[in-house]
């Protein structure tokens, strides 16, 4: 991946998350998140995952701790976030968006 | 009576009012300015509130009676009229939680208000309704308390009764302090400009900027070179995935476009 593309920081969804760790060869996007996840952490750019979506991503009950590491960040949803969001982002904001770019709120592929 | 007087009756009866109230007030002597902003103010605020309802609201005319001083309107629907200025009573009371949307119009409107001068009141009169204006309650800042966690440079460890200065890029790069035990100051004056990543409980001030905390605990943030703490973490904790054909159907993403009724 061309390391200018590259964003300093980038949220990732649980699903981005998931494909870039796991083995699932029959995943034809699991490479391109893997390569996204490579490429951030070798340019020293910030990863974060939001912890509902490390909730999301645990499976089994007894998980060990979370590694910290520079470079990929686990950030709470907090009562600051929740704010931020509902200000900045309500879901009527959120909507418009998506269809003024023609993208799914939640998929990350564009609508065929 | 003619047909006519009973139609004008009939419709100013219909007619909604904005009524400024107070000594000595009467048409010759209201503020031009601060009425019309008033009016203004007061009729963009029904109209936000009948597009996010997604009804039509418009009104013709404007009088100004002579009964104190009261600026008349006629709607175009007068049930939807007095529906809609019931709302925005209920907003200005502070009855239901204001939609983001209409924020800036009720904000607007109470500025409006709070414009005319101190001594006059404000009362909307639609159809049998009397809505009082009043003037908005002066919130009480509450502090704000929780638990987090926050990446962040130690910056300074010190005291008699310990504290830690940190900085983190979550609080905009501004330096916070929080209180520690004795043992955590210990072993924080070793990771001086360090990241770790703190689990602080904090207090906010109304603004969100940390007033106070403490810290609960923390944990150096390794300098890892590649990925492999994560895929090792992924292969104990979350490798039940990999067996997952749809991870969006699964996670329930394609439920949720459903129920919001955003086509995928």
């Amino acid at each position: 991946m061309d390391p200018k593309l590259l964003p300093i920081r980038a949220m990732v969804d649980t699903g981005v998350f998931i494909r870039a760790l796991g083995q699932r060869p029959d995943d034809p996007r699991s490479p391109d998140c893997r390569d996204f996840l490579d490429a951030m952490y070798s340019n020293q750019r910030e990863v974060l995952l939001a912890a509902p979506s490390l909730a999301e991503t645990i499976r089994g009950f007894d998980p060990p701790s979370v590694p910290s590491t520079a470079g990929i960040e686990v950030v709470a949803f907090d009562d600051e976030a929740a704010i931020a969001l509902g200000l900045h982002f309500p879901n009527s904001t959120l909507k418009h968006l998506a269809l003024a770019n023609d993208v799914s709120l939640t998929k990350s592929a564009k609508k065929p | 009576m003619s047909d006519k007087t009973k139609e004008d009756l009939s419709r100013r009866s219909d007619d909604l009012r904005l009524e400024i109230d107070g000594p000595g007030v009467h048409p010759e002597t209201l503020d031009p300015l601060a009425t019309l902003e008033l009016g203004a103010a007061y009729l963009k605020l029904l109209k936000k509130i009948a597009e996010e309802a997604r009804v039509d609201l418009e009104f013709k005319g404007l009088t100004v009676q002579d009964k104190c001083a009261a600026l008349q309107f006629t709607p175009d629907n007068p049930a939807r009229a007095e529906a809609v200025a019931v709302e925005a009573f209920e907003l200005l009371e502070g009855g239901r939680l204001t939609p983001h949307v209409l924020e800036s119009v009720l904000s607007g409107f109470r500025s409006a208000v709070n414009n005319l001068p101190s001594q006059q009141s404000v009362t909307v009169l639609v159809r049998s309704r009397k809505l009082p204006v009043r003037p908005a309650p002066v919130a009480k800042p509450e502090k704000r308390v929780s638990s987090t966690k926050l990446r962040a440079v130690v910056l300074q460890v010190g005291g008699k009764n310990p504290t830690v200065r940190f900085v983190s890029k979550s609080e905009g790069e501004r330096p916070f302090t929080v209180s520690a035990d004795k043992e955590q100051a210990r072993e924080l004056g070793a990771l001086l400009f360090e990241l770790v990543d703190a689990e602080v409980q904090l207090e906010r001030n109304p603004d969100g900027v940390i007033a106070k905390g403490r810290l609960l605990k923390f944990t150096p943030v390794s300098a890892e070179k590649n990925l492999q703490a994560w895929t090792d973490w992924y292969k104990a904790a979350a490798s039940e995935w990999d067996d997952v054909e749809d991870i969006e159907e699964e996670l329930g993403r394609n439920d949720e476009e459903e129920s919001r009724g955003v086509d995928a």
